[in-house]
């Protein structure tokens, strides 16, 4: 057996059954002993797409997603979706081959110093210099990717290595499930003192809820108190988006009522967040007459931006069914639960043009509840935020951190290949989709019945939207008039495509989009002034939100009786 | 603010790579550094003094979570600080 061989044994015994990747010379080995496994390799059609498919298959499932590239540029083909994986906890291994051992910093041919260029994006690197030492690599490179705070875990592969005669056997039996430590006693005490003392107590829960499998355990803590809730963008579902308690996203794209509740509160009970700029506004503003319990199970987040009253780290479903309880905020509850009906986003739009959030609104309510949406990243990325009902976290995928376009396609690709049978929509808009849009390839050649829905405005909207408020409406490399015809590509992969453009083909289109068999690209053409509101400007705190649509309406979406445009030009503040 | 820190790391590749990229990337200079190879120990002991305008502690959590770092220890008190 030589090392290549070794390596995807040991794969096996971490219970991998499939990997996304594309090959090349150093990575020749690997490719070679794949064959004779019964891992599936999919092969995408860049690697970026093989590093967000693998991130798209661990974000859904919870484990381990696993791509591979060679050297060179191969290996830096990935570095986005590595740094996209580390910026939003997603567990994944990324293996790369590298060049002889004796050719390295030697500017070989298709050389590159992995470890070194990866260095500041992964959880961890590893070099393997010996080839007895893979098994111990790959044991630890999966628990060090799945354990503790999930994240990114390179492991470079020399060609030599991989070639190189060896008796050594994988480690016997997958990694073993370790539970994170529970919360510390004395400070569990100390945060039922802050909960009973609390009267105007809010629930600020993020993407680490579904990460610590702590879902159910934080809507037992949610329901019993009935505390109101806000979300991260990447907890959204935690609590399920229709529950009464639920009062939006918070932050820059968030709802009035969400963030009027996180200013107003005097608990703030932070559960796997990490005080992320978007959510925070103004971090001296951000829940100014607030005490602060923070849960989470990294230390290094506990005060990395606000110090906490009381930190729990660990357990997350530990420390919340130890703190649940019922506490006495009927009027701080009825407060909230008034300014969520106040500030409720309206749909009425009379207008012939499509209404994005109007459509995602619908879409929301037609796909059941175990339909997966993978977005891109911009305009679409946040109206499907506000509009999409998410009855769980693991069905929502998007790139909350890092904001990698063309996330979307690749990833959808990775839960479809997962859960065949599962309904997986990707989200995108005009600019996103043309940055993996060779994965459509991919999507044709394994049959995956991956469905698209393309929110064209002939524009990079969210760019477009801050260079009209904060840059005097002088656009700057925006415009995607140009497009191509999405859906004689779609058809040329041989995808079936239907485009529509007014509101009244919305119900029918969506239908066919959900129910046609195999996939399918619904492209939707609207307006290209549309805005994304609310938005709290940057810099700003987050009770300072831009909401024309609260006063005004501009003409693209306009509610019915509604007055004329007007858009809150603001000049002199950057992002 | 200043701080000191006395790390244990495994004596792996790009070990002293990694401390000092935390370092610089959490917001951090350093301000003088002594590391010395441990064979017995099959560690690096680094005497670390950095400067910045961010909580030491939470560099130390940063610190802690590097996979070679065996122990992160304060040397003397940390300045009294606020993180918000």
């Amino acid at each position: 057996m030589n090392g290549a061989q070794l390596l995807i044994r040991c794969l096996e015994r971490e219970r991998v059954e499939r990997v996304w990747g594309y090959p090349g010379g150093a990575i020749m080995p690997v490719y070679d002993a794949l064959l004779d496994s019964p891992i599936r390799h999919y092969l995408t059609r860049h690697e970026q797409g093989a590093v967000f498919a693998a991130q798209g298959f661990a974000r859904s499932t919870g484990a381990v997603g696993v791509c591979i590239a060679t050297s060179g540029p191969g290996a830096t083909n990935l570095i986005t979706g590595i740094a996209d994986a580390m910026m939003d906890s997603v567990p994944i291994v990324a293996i790369t081959g590298q060049v002889p051992s004796t050719l390295l910093g030697t500017d070989a041919f298709q050389e590159v110093d992995v470890l070194g260029i990866t260095m500041p994006i992964v959880k961890h690197s590893y070099l393997i210099a010996n080839v007895d030492d893979i098994p111990t690599v790959v044991r630890d490179a999966f628990d060090r990717a799945h354990h503790g705070r999930p994240g990114p875990v390179v492991i470079d592969l020399p060609k030599d290595v991989a070639l190189a005669d060896t008796h050594a056997l994988p480690i016997d039996g997958p990694s073993c499930e370790r539970r994170p430590p529970p919360p510390d006693p004395k400070q569990l005490e100390a945060a039922r003192g802050l909960l009973q003392r609390a009267r105007r107590p809010v629930v600020y829960a993020g993407g680490g809820v579904a990460k610590a499998e702590a879902v159910e355990a934080l809507r037992r803590f949610v329901h019993t108190a009935g505390l109101p809730t806000v979300h991260t963008l990447q907890g959204l579902g935690a609590v399920a988006g229709d529950n009464e308690l639920f009062l939006g996203m918070l932050g820059m794209h968030g709802t009035q009522a969400a963030n009027r509740a996180v200013h107003a509160c005097d608990l703030l009970i932070g559960v796997g967040v990490r005080f992320d700029d978007r959510a925070t506004g103004k971090l001296s503003a951000f829940a100014p007459e607030a005490a602060v319990l923070h849960m989470d199970i990294d230390p290094a987040e506990l005060g990395k931006l606000r110090t906490p009253t009381v930190a729990l780290r660990g357990d997350l479903t530990a420390a919340l069914d130890a703190l649940t309880s019922t506490p006495e905020i009927d009027s701080w509850r009825r407060q909230c639960l008034a300014d969520k009906a106040r500030f409720a986003f309206r749909y009425d739009a009379p207008f012939e043009a499509i209404y994005a959030p109007r459509l995602l609104r619908d879409l929301s309510a037609m796909a059941d509840d175990e339909t997966f949406i993978c977005c891109d990243v911009g305009q679409h990325q946040m109206w499907v935020a506000q509009h999409y009902a998410f009855r769980h976290p693991r069905r929502h995928l998007t790139s909350g951190g890092l904001g990698s376009m063309g996330f979307g396609l690749p990833a959808a690709i990775g839960v479809q290949a997962a859960l065949p049978a599962a309904t997986v929509i990707n989200v995108t808009g005009d600019g996103s989709i043309m940055m993996n849009i060779q994965e459509l390839a991919t999507i044709q050649r394994y049959a995956l019945p991956v469905k698209i829905l393309l929110l064209d405005n002939s524009a990079l909207g969210m760019v477009r939207q801050w260079q009209e408020l904060f840059f005097r409406n002088r656009e700057s490399a925006v415009d995607l008039s140009d497009n191509p015809d999405f859906g004689e590509i779609s058809r040329a992969f041989g995808i079936p495509a239907r485009s529509i453009s007014r509101a009244d083909e919305v119900p029918d289109a969506l239908h066919a989009l959900l129910h046609t068999p195999g996939p399918m690209l619904l492209h939707a053409r609207i307006d290209r002034a549309a805005n994304v509101w609310p938005l709290v400007p940057p810099g700003a705190d987050n009770t300072q939100m831009l909401d024309p649509q609260r006063q005004t309406y501009a003409d693209h979406n306009r509610p019915a009786g509604a007055a004329s445009r007007a858009t809150p030009p603001r000049e002199g503040v950057h992002p | 603010m200043s701080a000191h820190f006395d790390v244990y790391l495994s004596s792996e590749p790009a070990a002293l790579q990694r401390l000092l990229g935390v370092v610089r990337r959490r917001g951090f200079t350093v301000t003088a550094l002594s590391a010395l190879h441990d064979e017995q120990r099959h560690a690096y002991h680094v005497d670390l003094c950095v400067d910045g305008a961010r909580c030491p502690t939470v560099l130390q959590n940063h610190i802690a979570n590097l996979a070679d770092v065996r122990t992160v220890n304060v040397l003397g008190p940390l300045p009294r600080t606020t993180c918000a």
